[in-house]
């Protein structure tokens, strides 16, 4: 049997936060139906391919990779945004069915909603528990309510703190909740008191993430414009120690970069078959893939997606499929391994290419080490294992650049 | 062939925007050298370069047949010259082989440093000047003032100038009827011995240099062989002929005239601009005066940015020597930017265009060091050395005098900006001589500078301090004695040889402060903290830190983004690849430059 993780697209908003730069849409509420019809389409097209002899999902492209075992599971399921909250959970249920018909959902399978905490009813969080979501992601981002309404967001931080509420008491068991530290104007003080009460409620993972400003965003247009200040890395690395701090008193355990669970069976399973450079596929417009020898996407703009779909064409950037080469699937292991506090297992990188890291990058390991980034380990199994550490976490970059191809 | 006394050599004497190259293009036009359908615009500019730029870096010439208001026919040479302070001994060259010069001047802008200048040098040649007040369609033009500004400089009558706008077309007619009628005809001796005076020259892959000459006396012919005066090569003459614009082959060129003679000859170096050539059979006994061997001023480090490319730059370099005479390198090694040459440039202009050569047309990428000038330098033991890079300066106490190279400038400006002018002046040790009102708006200023000064943002400071008004021109002065010091530049502890300086005392401490302060700004935090010291011999004169970079970091990273995130890696990664590594110090292309970039006045 072949397991799947599977990233379904929801491009839809009601308003654009000011530091997004997702492919997402505003006021297109009148295609949810159309839009969901046309993903289950590329779902129905892409699985019956798997399942077929003709192996060749990603056309005219030929597969890179063996064939899979036309048996599938679903192993994760991951529903982003956008807002997938948005959509009518009957739409949701449909495209799961549409799933189902061509692999098999476990009870165990990880089925994840990403949800804005402004768009939730208990209505709304009992339908999505009943056709079998197991996993909500809340968009909280901060509980300062100045600051929510500089990023643009829907809710306030009682709002966000009612919803979680409210998916505890329809029986949500694994909830995660979205932070951003480094926000204009966010202080250490302002940091801490949004860590304390993410950490009072008690969720069973948290997600938090260093600001990135993108330029074609409005908040990037206001830095750039001077009329909000810029974020300060010294700044956003005391807040990140802090988090590491705070996080480890109340029992969380850091497992990537920018994440932390309760206990090791909460980390989110989809994310770490990203991390450990396994296969995925997305659907929906701008989704990505990495599956049958390729990393490709769909294209992006949701009504041309629809149009072709509905035109019975195809919506895969055929082109811009980048084939991974053993040498960029060599630097994706590295690096997106070294992201996770698990780190490297160095006896894969030998048993996958062939070579071991220190002869496929000379130096660069104990460079590192003695630049105090990385650090060696052995796991309870004695494997030797590469890792980040504190600091390295917070210059992973200067790691990573070392590790391209 | 034409009587000589029906022949006309001149050029065109304007500032940069002044409407020269549209004149000429006029000129060209009405006396049907060239058609107006082959008219592309501004045909005498032919290097890419000078378009952009809007200036001429190499003169060209070009032979036009006109026939006058007489009835005659008359051969008419216009020898472009280089606007350029920079050039000012093309500009002489190519003075000499005329007889007149037409100045034109903008109608809105008035005369500027840079044509007055030029003009100046047309008198002492005892050109018989046309004065041209141009552009005279713009809203803005106010040809009398102008005009008055104009008799006042050169002492002409009203009825002598000529209003024109060479873009209308306005005016034309009028110039070369003033041609005819006001520039005399050149005075050569036929029977005389070969005398050609080289204004410019070429280098043909296919008929090797080609020089351009005005016959002063005598006649060159196709079959002769030739000897340079000055280097005293001899060449078999491949070919010679006119511009039309385009060289066209003639059995000869004859007294007075303007041409081409294609010598065979490998670099332009063995024909330089101001020598004499003459027959080898038959040579003359005296060269014609004012040649003088091209002289750098200006001296840079010029480093590929990948060192790899080195090989290319000594090839590039050689290829570009074969049509610049002027331009002298030779290799140079630095510890911080590795194996490079260090060259030497007439001026500023000069050397931003050699390095935009070799960037554009041999694809290649470049780091240039902040320009220096040429130090004489007395030992202890008496000897005299020459010092164009700071990092060969002797330490105190083995030398008991430093000379450095002071300049005659004139600048040009409104006279509202007389107190920013003197401000900006003395603060870079100018001395000051004399100040003279063209107008009664307008002021020329002579100062004595040390070129040290002038090639370190000198320029950009008077034209922002002016806001644009104020014009400047430069000439070689004398060598005098300062006290100068040079300041080491040490990074995290070490000593980065390529941002070492030359400066006067005085000034030492404040430079010192000023440019670790910019290099703290333009070194990016690096792993560890770095320290950033100005020092003079052992004695450090300023510190900076540049804390520890604490964050570098892509916080998400999911299924969408890992094409993208690795893209921005490898942008990063290029981004080091593309700075200097010194003591383990990561360290960009400006941090080299930064001494020009300083943003406050040094006092």
């Amino acid at each position: 049997m072949s397991r799947l993780s599977l990233y379904l697209h929801i491009p839809f908003c009601k308003t654009r936060c000011s530091y997004c730069d997702f492919n997402t849409y505003t006021n297109l509420d009148q295609l949810y139906g159309r839009y969901t019809n046309a993903l289950c389409t590329e779902i129905e097209r892409t699985l019956s391919a798997l399942t077929s002899e003709n192996y060749q999902p990603l056309k005219p492209l030929p597969a890179r990779s063996d064939s899979i075992n036309p048996r599938l599971s679903v192993a994760t399921l991951f529903f982003g945004g956008g807002t997938p909250s948005l959509l009518p959970p009957v739409l949701l249920e449909k495209v799961m069915q549409t799933i189902a018909r061509y692999a098999l959902f476990a009870p165990k399978t990880e089925i994840t909603v990403e949800a804005n905490p402004g768009t939730l009813s208990l209505e709304k969080l009992r339908l999505l528990r009943d056709m079998g979501i197991n996993r909500l992601s809340f968009g909280v981002q901060t509980f300062d309510d100045d600051l929510l309404r500089t990023l643009g967001r829907l809710h306030n931080g009682a709002g966000a703190i009612e919803a979680y509420n409210l998916a505890r008491r329809v029986g949500f068991d694994n909830l995660n909740l979205d932070f951003i530290y480094g926000l204009p104007n966010q202080s250490l003080a302002a940091w801490r008191i949004s860590l304390e009460r993410a950490v009072s409620l008690r969720p069973e993972h948290l997600s938090l993430y260093a600001l990135t400003v993108e330029e074609q965003t409005a908040m990037g247009r206001a830095l750039a414009r001077g009329s909000l200040p810029s974020p300060n890395d010294d700044l956003m690395a005391d807040m990140y120690l802090l988090a590491l701090e705070l996080l480890d008193k109340a029992g969380y355990v850091q497992y990537e970069i920018s994440n932390w669970a309760l206990s090791e069976k909460f980390a989110c399973r989809h994310n770490l078959v990203y991390w450990r450079n396994e296969p995925y596929i997305g659907f929906g417009p701008g989704a990505h893939s990495s599956f049958a020898g390729y990393r490709y996407a769909v294209l992006k703009d949701p009504q041309q997606y629809i149009r072709r779909l509905e035109e019975g064409k195809s919506v895969i950037e055929v082109e811009e499929a980048e084939p991974i080469t053993p040498e960029l699937k060599l630097t994706d292991t590295v690096i997106l391994a070294l992201r996770l506090n698990e780190g490297l297992e160095l006896a894969r990188i030998e048993r996958e290419f062939g070579l071991s890291l220190e002869q496929l990058f000379p130096g660069v390991v104990e460079n590192l080490v003695r630049l105090g980034l990385l650090e060696e380990f052995r796991d309870e199994a004695h494997e030797s294992r590469l890792r980040l550490t504190v600091r390295g976490r917070l210059l992973s970059n200067e790691v990573f650049i070392r590790f391209l191809p | 062939m034409t009587e000589q006394k029906k022949i006309r050599n001149f050029c065109i004497i304007a500032h940069i925007d002044h409407g020269k190259s549209t004149l000429a293009d006029r000129l060209l036009e009405v006396t049907g050298t060239v058609s107006k359908r082959d008219m592309t615009a501004q045909l005498l500019d032919s290097m890419d370069l000078e378009r952009e730029k809007g200036i001429t870096i190499k003169a060209r010439a070009v032979q036009m047949h006109y026939t006058a208001q007489d009835g005659q026919e008359y051969e008419l040479n216009l020898i472009d010259t280089p606007g350029h302070v920079d050039f000012t001994y093309e500009v002489s060259r190519s003075l000499s082989a005329c007889e007149g010069a037409i100045l034109v001047v903008d109608a809105a802008q008035g005369i500027e440093a840079q044509t007055l200048a030029n003009l100046y040098l047309a008198l002492e040649h005892d050109l018989t000047i046309i004065p041209v007040i141009n552009k005279i369609d713009l809203p803005s033009a106010q040809p009398e003032l102008v005009a008055e500004e104009v008799m006042k400089v050169i002492g002409a009558k009203r009825d002598e100038i000529i209003l024109a706008s060479a873009k209308m077309g306005v005016g034309i007619p009028e110039i070369l009827e003033a041609i005819v009628l006001h520039i005399p005809p050149p005075s050569g001796a036929t029977d005389s011995p070969l005398r050609a005076l080289i204004f410019d020259s070429h280098y043909d892959a296919y008929k090797g240099v080609i020089a351009y000459v005005r016959v002063m006396d005598g006649v060159i012919r196709s079959s002769d062989v030739i000897k340079m005066m000055a280097t005293e090569k001899t060449a078999d003459v491949l070919d010679v002929g006119v511009f039309r614009p385009a060289m066209t082959t003639q059995p000869l060129i004859d007294t007075g005239e303007v041409g081409y003679i294609a010598t065979g000859l490998k670099v332009v170096a063995d024909c330089q601009v101001g020598d004499t050539i003459t027959l080898a059979s038959q040579p003359a006994t005296e060269a014609l005066s004012g040649y003088r061997p091209a002289k750098p001023m200006v001296f840079a480090g010029l480093y590929p940015i990948n060192t790899e490319e080195y090989t290319l730059l000594r090839d590039a370099l050689e290829k570009l020597k074969l049509n610049d005479a002027s331009l002298v390198y030779q290799p140079e090694t630095s510890i911080a930017l590795g194996f490079g040459f260090r060259c030497g440039f007439l001026g500023l202009l000069h050397m931003e265009i050699v390095k935009e050569r070799l960037e554009r047309e041999y694809n290649l990428e470049l780091l240039a060091t902040a320009p220096s000038v040429e130090y004489h330098v007395m030992k202890n033991n008496g000897d005299i050395i020459l010092v164009d890079n700071p990092c060969d300066m002797p330490s105190s106490g083995e030398f008991t005098e430093i000379d450095e190279p002071w300049m005659n400038i004139n600048i040009i400006s409104p006279s509202r900006y007389i107190g920013a002018i003197m401000d900006l002046v003395t603060s870079r040790r100018g001395e000051y001589k004399k100040m003279d009102y063209l107008d009664e708006q307008r002021v020329l200023l002579v100062y004595e500078f040390p070129l040290g000064e002038l090639i370190v943002d000198f320029y950009d400071q008077l034209k922002s301090r002016t806001q644009g008004y104020a014009s400047l021109d430069y000439t070689f002065s004398a060598y005098k004695a300062a006290d100068l010091v040079k300041l080491d530049v040490l990074v995290n502890g070490q000593a980065v040889d390529a941002l070492s300086l030359i400066t006067h005392r005085d000034k030492a401490f404040y430079l010192g402060r000023a440019l670790v302060q910019k290099l703290r700004t333009l070194i990016p935090r690096q792993m560890f903290e770095v320290p950033i010291q100005a020092a003079i011999g052992s004695k450090v004169v300023a510190r900076e830190t540049i804390s520890a970079m604490r964050k570098n970091v892509l916080a998400k990273c999911y299924g969408g983004d890992i094409t993208r995130k690795r893209k921005l890696l490898e942008k990063q990664k290029e981004g080091k690849a593309r700075m200097k590594i010194v003591g383990n110090v990561e360290i960009p292309q400006e941090a080299f430059m930064a001494v020009l970039s300083l943003e406050d006045e040094r006092k």
